[in-house]
């Protein structure tokens, strides 16, 4: 039976070394599809190793009752990934954060953007790769997290550190910019 | 609906993938600084632990020479060799009791001991930690 993230961890405070392995083998994929879109092929590896060992450096500090592993490991990686456009004097995930949306976007449902033909052709992996890599990057990260790493729209806000309804608006733009796009 | 297969659609578009290495590689760095940070670790509680019981020896022979020159063995011998001199002043004979006890000295050496002990403790939890990277 696969273990969860919390008990890896306390599994890992109580003394079993490869608990951290597990953690992680299992997140180094989902880390390095994140840090790609900020900062390329190149140095993504880097920002995933430097998360990591930040998460090492961390873990006791970690409490697994009131927070989630995966959100507090993806906001150490965005605080990394900032640290270092900082220092490249590169856009910084602030500037990321056109607040666009306003009550207004907050209070129309998600559901039901995309139509039955965009989802068809949502289907093609090639021309989703190819679109999603042509919308806006604070658009990608939400997408990426709320769908190939199944997070909830609150622990995406708290990982980019965004407010909930600025992450829910940014899904809704994105999924219609898809849908304009795919159509 | 649309979300489940919206989820499957982004899934399979996963196309940015790590070098298969790299997990490895992380965890090979990772022991690497926790080998580190053990030694580190392991030096600093051994030195800590050796110069305490270095301290403990000194605060020792301090005692037992405060022990000796305060007279605390005479109050403690008159308490067997003439109980009911020791029953009628109770409380005098307590409060000298007490005055004659190198307090400082004792305190330094509880501390000291405790130290000691934290220090085995932290070294072999430390050491033991070495062997399960290693």
């Amino acid at each position: 039976m696969p273990e969860s993230d919390e008990e890896l961890i306390t599994a890992y405070i109580g003394g079993n070394q490869q608990a951290l392995k597990v953690l992680i083998d299992r997140y180094t994929g989902a880390l390095y599809n994140f840090s790609v879109r900020f900062v390329g092929a190149t140095i993504a590896p880097d920002m995933v190793q430097e998360t990591f060992i930040k998460v090492w450096k961390n873990i006791y500090k970690f409490d697994v009752e009131r927070a989630h592993f995966k959100t507090w490991m993806f906001t150490i990686a965005r605080n990394t990934i900032t640290d270092y456009l900082r220092k490249k004097k590169s856009m910084v995930f602030s500037d990321l954060d056109t607040e666009e949306g306003g009550l207004f976007d907050e209070t129309i449902q998600d559901t039901d953007i995309l139509p039955d033909e965009a989802m068809q052709k949502i289907q093609d992996k090639e021309l989703l790769s190819k679109i999603l890599e042509d919308l806006p990057l604070h658009y990608q990260t939400v997408l990426t997290l709320y769908y190939q790493e199944d997070m909830t729209f609150a622990e995406i806000g708290k990982a980019l550190n965004k407010p909930l309804n600025t992450v829910k608006s940014h899904h809704r733009r994105a999924l219609e910019q898809l849908r304009k796009m795919v159509l | 609906m649309e979300q489940q297969e919206l989820g499957h659609s982004f899934k399979a578009c996963i196309k940015n993938c790590p070098k298969s290495d790299l997990p490895e590689s992380i965890w090979h760095t990772i022991c690497i600084k926790e080998s580190r940070r053990a030694r580190g670790q392991l030096w600093l509680f051994a030195s800590v632990g050796m110069l305490s019981g270095a301290g403990l020896v000194f605060v020792a022979i301090d005692v037992s020479t405060q022990f000796s020159q305060s007279g605390f063995s005479e109050y403690v011998s008159l308490a067997f060799s003439d109980s009911s001199l020791i029953v009628s002043h109770v409380d005098s004979f307590l409060l000298s009791l007490a005055d004659s006890l190198p307090v400082t000295g004792l305190l330094f050496s509880v501390v000291l001991i405790l130290i000691i002990f934290i220090s085995l403790r932290k070294v072999a939890r430390r050491y033991t930690h070495q062997l399960q990277i290693a």
